[in-house]
Protein backbone atom coordinates (compact mmCIF):
# COMPACT_ATOMS: atom_id res chain seq x y z
CA UNK A 1 0.00 0.00 0.00
CA UNK A 2 3.01 2.29 0.81
CA UNK A 3 4.64 1.67 -2.18
CA UNK A 4 2.13 2.29 -4.23
CA UNK A 5 1.41 5.60 -2.58
CA UNK A 6 4.89 6.51 -2.95
CA UNK A 7 4.60 5.37 -6.86
CA UNK A 8 1.86 7.23 -7.49
CA UNK A 9 3.75 10.31 -6.21
CA UNK A 10 6.67 9.29 -8.18
CA UNK A 11 5.05 9.64 -11.03
CA UNK A 12 3.06 12.91 -10.47
CA UNK A 13 6.22 14.56 -9.45
CA UNK A 14 7.42 13.55 -12.82
CA UNK A 15 4.31 15.12 -14.26
CA UNK A 16 4.30 18.13 -12.82
CA UNK A 17 8.38 18.88 -13.67
CA UNK A 18 7.88 17.63 -17.46
CA UNK A 19 4.78 20.11 -17.85
CA UNK A 20 6.71 22.84 -16.34
CA UNK A 21 9.59 22.39 -17.86
CA UNK A 22 7.96 22.15 -21.34
CA UNK A 23 5.76 25.70 -20.55
CA UNK A 24 9.12 27.37 -19.79
CA UNK A 25 10.87 26.13 -23.30
CA UNK A 26 8.00 26.71 -25.03
CA UNK A 27 7.25 30.47 -23.58
CA UNK A 28 11.06 30.99 -24.40
CA UNK A 29 10.92 30.05 -27.74
CA UNK A 30 7.66 32.48 -28.31
CA UNK A 31 9.58 35.37 -26.69
CA UNK A 32 12.37 34.75 -28.51
CA UNK A 33 10.72 34.74 -31.90
CA UNK A 34 7.88 37.09 -31.30
CA UNK A 35 10.05 40.11 -30.35
CA UNK A 36 12.95 39.55 -32.74
CA UNK A 37 15.73 41.26 -31.10
CA UNK A 38 18.74 42.63 -33.13
CA UNK A 39 21.20 39.89 -32.28
CA UNK A 40 18.67 37.24 -31.66
CA UNK A 41 20.65 35.10 -33.68
CA UNK A 42 23.71 34.40 -31.12
CA UNK A 43 20.78 33.12 -28.71
CA UNK A 44 20.15 30.27 -31.10
CA UNK A 45 22.94 27.94 -29.66
CA UNK A 46 22.18 28.85 -26.45
CA UNK A 47 18.67 27.78 -27.28
CA UNK A 48 20.02 24.21 -28.75
CA UNK A 49 21.90 24.06 -25.81
CA UNK A 50 18.88 24.30 -23.38
CA UNK A 51 16.38 22.32 -25.44
CA UNK A 52 19.38 19.71 -25.36
CA UNK A 53 19.65 19.28 -21.16
CA UNK A 54 16.60 19.80 -20.32
CA UNK A 55 15.30 16.84 -22.97
CA UNK A 56 18.39 14.61 -21.52
CA UNK A 57 17.39 15.14 -17.71
CA UNK A 58 13.37 14.78 -18.89
CA UNK A 59 14.63 11.00 -20.15
CA UNK A 60 17.27 10.61 -17.52
CA UNK A 61 14.14 10.87 -15.17
CA UNK A 62 12.21 9.30 -16.86
CA UNK A 63 14.63 6.01 -17.32
CA UNK A 64 14.63 6.17 -13.27
CA UNK A 65 10.83 6.29 -12.49
CA UNK A 66 10.54 3.21 -14.87
CA UNK A 67 13.35 1.08 -13.59
CA UNK A 68 11.56 2.51 -9.69
CA UNK A 69 7.75 0.98 -10.99
CA UNK A 70 9.29 -1.89 -12.57
CA UNK B 1 8.42 42.03 -32.74
CA UNK B 2 10.02 45.23 -32.98
CA UNK B 3 9.46 47.16 -36.29
CA UNK B 4 12.59 49.50 -37.38
CA UNK B 5 10.95 52.53 -39.21
CA UNK B 6 12.30 53.37 -42.48
CA UNK B 7 15.49 54.78 -42.79
CA UNK B 8 16.22 53.51 -38.83
CA UNK B 9 19.69 52.49 -37.80
CA UNK B 10 20.45 50.78 -34.70
CA UNK B 11 22.83 52.88 -33.21
CA UNK B 12 23.70 50.95 -29.90
CA UNK B 13 22.28 47.74 -28.14
CA UNK B 14 22.47 47.92 -24.25
CA UNK B 15 21.69 45.06 -21.87
CA UNK B 16 22.64 44.49 -18.04
CA UNK B 17 26.30 44.41 -17.16
CA UNK B 18 27.32 40.49 -17.77
CA UNK B 19 28.04 40.30 -13.92
CA UNK B 20 24.71 40.80 -13.03
CA UNK B 21 23.81 37.64 -14.76
CA UNK B 22 26.91 36.15 -12.99
CA UNK B 23 25.63 37.54 -9.80
CA UNK B 24 22.22 35.83 -10.58
CA UNK B 25 23.34 32.68 -11.29
CA UNK B 26 25.80 31.74 -8.67
CA UNK B 27 23.23 30.63 -6.26
CA UNK B 28 21.62 28.42 -9.00
CA UNK B 29 24.87 27.13 -10.01
CA UNK B 30 25.82 25.99 -6.40
CA UNK B 31 22.66 24.30 -5.68
CA UNK B 32 23.29 22.76 -9.63
CA UNK B 33 26.85 21.90 -8.27
CA UNK B 34 25.62 20.56 -4.94
CA UNK B 35 23.06 17.85 -6.60
CA UNK B 36 25.09 16.40 -8.99
CA UNK B 37 27.76 15.76 -6.47
CA UNK B 38 24.95 14.40 -4.30
CA UNK B 39 24.04 12.07 -7.51
CA UNK B 40 27.59 10.67 -7.85
CA UNK B 41 27.84 9.83 -4.13
CA UNK B 42 24.28 8.31 -4.04
CA UNK B 43 24.89 6.60 -6.96
CA UNK B 44 28.77 5.62 -5.78
CA UNK B 45 28.16 4.60 -2.38
CA UNK B 46 26.54 1.01 -1.30
CA UNK B 47 23.36 1.97 1.28
CA UNK B 48 21.79 -1.42 3.22
CA UNK B 49 18.32 -0.57 3.70
CA UNK B 50 15.33 -2.39 3.96
CA UNK B 51 13.70 -0.34 1.80
CA UNK B 52 13.62 -1.28 -2.57
CA UNK B 53 14.90 1.08 -5.25
CA UNK B 54 15.66 3.99 -2.40
CA UNK B 55 19.11 4.24 -4.40
CA UNK B 56 16.71 5.09 -7.69
CA UNK B 57 14.28 6.87 -5.82
CA UNK B 58 17.03 9.22 -4.79
CA UNK B 59 18.74 9.91 -7.84
CA UNK B 60 15.16 10.18 -9.68
CA UNK B 61 14.46 12.91 -6.99
CA UNK B 62 17.59 14.55 -7.28
CA UNK B 63 17.41 14.47 -11.12
CA UNK B 64 13.76 16.08 -10.71
CA UNK B 65 15.24 18.57 -8.72
CA UNK B 66 18.00 19.27 -11.15
CA UNK B 67 15.57 19.60 -13.73
CA UNK B 68 13.96 22.46 -11.77
CA UNK B 69 16.99 24.14 -11.01
CA UNK B 70 17.78 23.92 -14.59
CA UNK B 71 14.36 25.87 -15.37
CA UNK B 72 15.10 28.30 -12.92
CA UNK B 73 18.67 29.18 -14.76
CA UNK B 74 17.01 29.59 -17.95
CA UNK B 75 14.44 32.04 -16.71
CA UNK B 76 16.97 33.75 -15.16
CA UNK B 77 19.04 34.27 -18.16
CA UNK B 78 16.03 34.89 -20.75
CA UNK B 79 15.21 37.72 -18.31
CA UNK B 80 18.36 38.98 -18.70
CA UNK B 81 18.73 38.51 -22.31
CA UNK B 82 15.19 39.84 -23.02
CA UNK B 83 15.49 43.25 -21.28
CA UNK B 84 17.21 45.55 -23.79
CA UNK B 85 17.28 48.67 -24.69
CA UNK B 86 18.05 49.97 -28.45
CA UNK B 87 19.16 53.21 -29.17
CA UNK B 88 18.20 54.05 -32.64
CA UNK B 89 19.27 57.34 -34.43
CA UNK B 90 15.43 58.55 -34.21
CA UNK B 91 14.15 56.92 -30.46
CA UNK B 92 14.71 54.97 -27.71
CA UNK B 93 13.33 51.35 -27.31
CA UNK B 94 12.99 49.59 -24.28
CA UNK B 95 11.99 45.85 -24.07
CA UNK B 96 11.79 44.29 -20.09
CA UNK B 97 10.17 41.00 -18.88
CA UNK B 98 8.21 41.75 -16.56
CA UNK B 99 7.13 38.30 -15.36
CA UNK B 100 7.48 35.08 -17.77
CA UNK B 101 4.41 36.54 -19.24
CA UNK B 102 4.38 39.34 -19.57
CA UNK B 103 6.40 41.93 -21.57
CA UNK B 104 6.60 45.49 -21.59
CA UNK B 105 7.83 47.49 -24.93
CA UNK B 106 8.27 50.89 -25.19
CA UNK B 107 9.93 53.70 -26.91
CA UNK B 108 10.48 57.43 -26.92
CA UNK B 109 11.63 59.86 -29.75
CA UNK B 110 15.30 61.57 -29.38
CA UNK B 111 13.25 65.11 -29.41
CA UNK B 112 11.05 64.58 -25.94
CA UNK B 113 14.10 63.89 -23.81
CA UNK B 114 14.64 66.62 -21.75
CA UNK B 115 17.09 65.38 -18.88
CA UNK B 116 19.33 62.45 -18.72
CA UNK B 117 20.82 60.89 -14.89
CA UNK B 118 23.54 58.28 -14.53
CA UNK B 119 23.50 56.65 -10.70
CA UNK B 120 26.43 54.14 -10.35
CA UNK B 121 26.24 53.08 -6.71
CA UNK B 122 28.15 51.08 -4.47
CA UNK B 123 31.47 49.49 -5.05
CA UNK B 124 31.07 46.61 -7.77
CA UNK B 125 29.25 48.81 -9.88
CA UNK B 126 32.11 51.58 -9.88
CA UNK B 127 34.71 49.15 -10.29
CA UNK B 128 33.04 47.21 -12.66
CA UNK B 129 31.64 50.72 -14.34
CA UNK B 130 27.71 49.98 -15.03
CA UNK B 131 24.92 51.39 -13.36
CA UNK B 132 21.75 52.97 -14.15
CA UNK B 133 20.69 55.61 -16.76
CA UNK B 134 17.59 57.41 -16.23
CA UNK B 135 15.99 59.55 -19.03
CA UNK B 136 13.55 62.36 -18.34
CA UNK B 137 11.07 62.83 -20.84
CA UNK B 138 8.27 65.29 -21.54
CA UNK B 139 5.96 62.68 -22.94
CA UNK B 140 3.51 60.13 -21.37
CA UNK B 141 6.48 57.98 -19.75
CA UNK B 142 7.84 60.01 -17.01
CA UNK B 143 11.29 58.07 -16.43
CA UNK B 144 12.67 55.75 -19.04
CA UNK B 145 15.18 53.75 -17.32
CA UNK B 146 18.60 51.62 -18.49
CA UNK B 147 19.07 49.41 -15.82
CA UNK B 148 22.44 48.21 -14.85
CA UNK B 149 23.77 48.66 -18.38
CA UNK B 150 27.51 49.11 -19.01
CA UNK B 151 29.37 52.23 -19.55
CA UNK B 152 26.59 54.44 -18.62
CA UNK B 153 28.20 57.63 -18.97
CA UNK B 154 29.56 57.12 -22.41
CA UNK B 155 25.64 55.89 -23.41
CA UNK B 156 24.98 59.11 -21.50
CA UNK B 157 27.13 61.21 -24.12
CA UNK B 158 26.02 58.78 -27.26
CA UNK B 159 22.16 59.70 -26.38
CA UNK B 160 23.31 63.47 -26.41
CA UNK B 161 25.24 63.54 -29.30
CA UNK B 162 22.00 61.43 -30.92
CA UNK B 163 19.78 63.88 -29.87
CA UNK B 164 21.71 67.09 -31.09
CA UNK B 165 21.91 65.17 -34.36
CA UNK B 166 18.57 64.67 -34.55
CA UNK B 167 17.37 68.25 -33.26
CA UNK B 168 19.28 69.53 -36.91
CA UNK B 169 17.08 67.48 -39.07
Amino acid sequence: MIIESLNIVLVFLYIIVALITVKITFTVFYHLKKFQLPGIEKSKKFLEIIKFVSLVLLILSFILLTLILI
Amino acid sequence: MIKFRENEKVLAIKRRHPAVLIISLIPVTIFILIVLASMILVYSIDIEVPIDNIKLIILYILSLFLLILQQIAVVIFINYYLDCWIITNERTISTELKTLFSRNVSSISHDKIQDITVEVKGFLQTFLKYGNLQIQTAGEFNKFIFKEIPEPYETKELLFKIQKEYDKK
